[in-house]
């Protein structure tokens, strides 16, 4: 009887599966939006036939300020559209996440500066602290999605 | 927190994504609150009140004696 009555699709359905499609939209409009950024000083890179880490010094400063200050505004955007369309559970989720990117970054940076000032390494590493800072947000952040599923 | 959530929705064959959608909130939501794993906002307790026509207290149960 219940199985009967769980394959009518309801109202309450009806708006999640809306909800749905609005988030997965935003996250893909977002999604193309970086990919061509990405695309475009890719071809950039390898049309003037620059590293990629030296794309942004290659290309006329108003033009590198443009796309810095365009993918910065789709990043927070993106931000802004992620929060309205997430509920409660999801948002402490991410909250953990942050918290845990938080205490990785303000623990491995000032005692890798430690150990390279008692000259037990060398300097710290911007983007390895970046990353390890991403990487532990995202294991609590999984970790969050896994105990809870 | 214990609660009768399951309990109510199932008498209501309602599916989590059912419930879900009615409250505003995802299918995964649903399951963290009903398996005790999230207790809900007060924005959401009374949804849910509401939702049910119950009070919060005969819904959820957080293991206190009440005078």
């Amino acid at each position: 009887m219940t199985g009967v009555i769980m394959n009518n699709i309801g109202e309450g359905e009806r708006l999640a599966a809306r909800r749905r499609r609005l988030f997965w939209l935003s996250i893909g409009v977002l999604g193309i939006a970086g990919a061509i950024v990405g695309l475009a000083t890719g071809y950039v890179a390898a049309h003037q036939e620059v590293a990629p880490g030296e794309i942004w010094s290659s290309l006329p400063k108003p033009l590198a300020v443009s796309i810095i200050a365009i993918s910065f505004g789709l990043f927070v955007f993106g931000c802004w559209r992620f929060y309205k369309a997430i509920d409660e559970v999801e948002l402490v989720d991410n909250l953990w996440g942050s918290t845990a990117s938080y205490y990785v970054y303000a623990t491995l940076f000032p005692l890798w500066w430690a150990l390279n000032k008692a000259d037990v390494v060398g300097e710290p590493d911007d983007w390895a602290i970046f990353f390890a800072a991403l990487g532990g947000g995202g294991i609590a952040y999984v970790w969050r999605k896994w105990r809870g599923r | 927190m214990e609660n009768r959530l399951r309990i109510l929705r199932a008498e209501r064959g309602w599916s989590q994504a059912e419930l879900g959608g009615r409250l505003g909130v995802s299918r995964q939501a649903v399951n963290a609150i009903e398996t005790g794993k999230h207790d809900p906002s007060l924005t959401l307790a009374f949804r849910l009140a509401r939702l049910f026509t119950q009070p919060i207290e005969d819904i959820f149960n957080d293991g206190g004696n009440h005078e």
